[in-house]
């Protein structure tokens, strides 16, 4: 064979190779789900809040301890999850400078605007759980594998004693997960990590055992029914559909970064410059570099 | 997600304003007569393709046992029971809209996709994705001896969305499943999402 033709037979077989990928890629795929709308960045608050049940307050209005800002790549093909810390001392409307997780006391429109002021982003939607939303979501999943760094203890919430290592969290332990700062050697920010990280394992385990289109409208049920939000259901069904075919390696967390400091005698975190580079990261390309994300 | 779906299982009402609605529905239109007179003439010397059926297809519409009440989640004050009326419309208009569109496919036709499918959909699937719910259902070749849809949703102040889970059983013995998912639209029910389903999916 020439080395012409042996270039065009190397060619075809790399095409044939790329064309199977694709078929193979096409034929494995569970369902057809319309795309999200529109050709930017989608941004969704995701808010844990310390309120509602079982505790007397409603959620809506409780404090902000889980705050975290999901982007959607703008060719949706890419997660970025930007994690604040609750003590991070920022701008909220209407309340002057005081920690982030004050800014839902004053309701998740108000969280929400807190996160575009202080990120500069265009936030689209706001999402939202308490204590009992999250226990009941996890169980329903029948737990989520999560490898625990330390030993968390919870005595007055949850319970739990978690031993580090790989395990299958229920309900009230990954609340324990994410919600013990105290024996964590990172404190809050190493609390605030764990919910990304529980985030991730959550999406990395559904995405593998969600199997067609019932499953996924089962676990879009399962999202609407212990979760408020201000996501449009048909919205919610393209985003659910959209986040079980990005895959795990496309995901990508990060905690803002901060310095402990004080504000008023309470102790604070400063957003650093290297927040403002990931925020202007984030409104430029609508996604993280992998080498940003957190360990 | 079997384990998603034990759970829900628990909480699953099957809707008796539903079933009654939907009872009602299966006798207004069902056929004069039975689905096995769809079947090919046996009387056939040679074999020609089968002719399509004239029988217009009136799937059977089963009450879903996953409805999800959306208000007042997080305080799970919301009590569990079924949906109100305020569905019953939409969910109607999914039902007659399957049958319509399988009625098309078994006579030959495109299907009645482009009525309901939502910008960008159709244009994300391949010919053989959108062969799963049109004729892989039915065609011509395999017209609908029966139909049953398996309807389940979710709801606030009206319908959410609506998962429709359709099992075809053809004349020639096959049978074949699909899951669509509808939401509100402008002009009715809009589709969003649809992919295969196991059979079993929609086994009452």
């Amino acid at each position: 064979m020439t080395g012409p033709a042996r270039r065009l037979a190397l060619a075809l077989a790399v095409l044939q190779v790329v064309v199977l990928a694709a078929a193979s890629a096409t034929a494995a795929r569970r369902w057809v789900a319309a795309p999200l709308d529109g050709d930017d960045a989608y941004v969704l608050l995701v808010l844990g809040s310390d309120e509602g049940p079982p505790r007397p307050g409603s959620a809506r209005t409780g404090r902000a301890d889980g705050f975290h800002l999901l982007v959607v790549a703008p060719a949706h093909d890419a997660v970025s999850i930007l994690s604040f810390p609750r003590d991070s001392y920022v701008a909220v409307p209407g309340a002057g400078r005081t920690k982030i997780n004050a800014s839902l006391v004053r309701g998740p429109e108000t969280a929400l605007a807190t996160a575009e002021l202080v990120s500069g982003l265009e936030v689209d939607d706001w999402i939202l759980t308490g204590f009992h939303g999250l226990i009941a979501a996890v169980d329903e999943l029948g737990g989520v594998t999560v490898d625990v760094e330390q030993r968390l203890y919870d005595p007055v919430g949850a319970s739990s004693d978690l031993q580090p290592g790989v395990q299958r969290l229920d309900g009230w332990q990954a609340l324990t997960y994410t919600r013990d700062r105290k024996s964590r050697s990172d404190g809050d920010i190493g609390r605030t990590e764990s919910h990304a990280r529980l985030l991730q394992a959550g999406h990395e385990q559904v995405r593998a055992e969600v199997a067609g289109a019932a499953d996924l409208m089962r676990l879009v049920s399962l999202i609407r029914r212990h979760t408020e939000s201000s996501i449009p259901a048909d919205r919610l069904v393209r985003l659910t559909a959209l986040a079980l075919e990005i895959p795990p390696a496309q995901v990508v967390r990060q905690v803002v970064p901060g310095r402990i400091g004080s504000a008023g005698g309470a102790s604070v975190i400063h957003l650093t410059p290297a927040a403002e580079a990931l925020f202007a990261q984030l409104r430029l390309t609508g996604r993280l570099a992998a080498g940003d994300a957190a360990s | 997600m079997r384990s998603v779906h034990r759970p829900l299982l628990r909480l699953a009402t099957v809707l008796a304003v539903l079933a009654a609605a939907c009872a009602t529905a299966g006798d207004d239109d069902a056929p004069d007569v039975p689905a096995a007179s769809t079947a090919p003439s046996a009387s056939a010397s040679t074999s020609p393709p089968p002719e399509p059926s004239a029988t217009p297809v009136a799937g059977e519409r089963l009450p879903g046992a996953h409805w999800v009440d959306s208000t007042g989640l997080l305080t799970h004050a919301a009590p569990e029971v079924g949906p109100p009326d305020t569905v019953l419309p939409f969910v109607h208009a999914v039902g007659d809209w399957l049958d319509a569109h399988l009625d098309d496919l078994q006579r030959g036709g495109p299907g009645r996709l482009d009525d309901v499918a939502v910008d960008g959909l159709l244009v994300a699937a391949t010919d053989e994705e959108l062969a799963v719910v049109t004729s892989a259902l039915a065609s011509p070749d395999a017209p609908v001896a029966s139909a049953r849809y398996r309807l389940d949703g979710s709801y606030a102040d009206a319908t959410e969305w609506l998962t429709a889970t359709v099992e075809v059983t053809s004349t020639t013995g096959s049978t074949r499943a699909a899951t669509m998912v509808f939401v509100p639209g402008d002009g009715g029910p809009a589709l969003v999402l649809f992919g295969p389903a196991e059979p079993p999916e929609v086994a009452s």
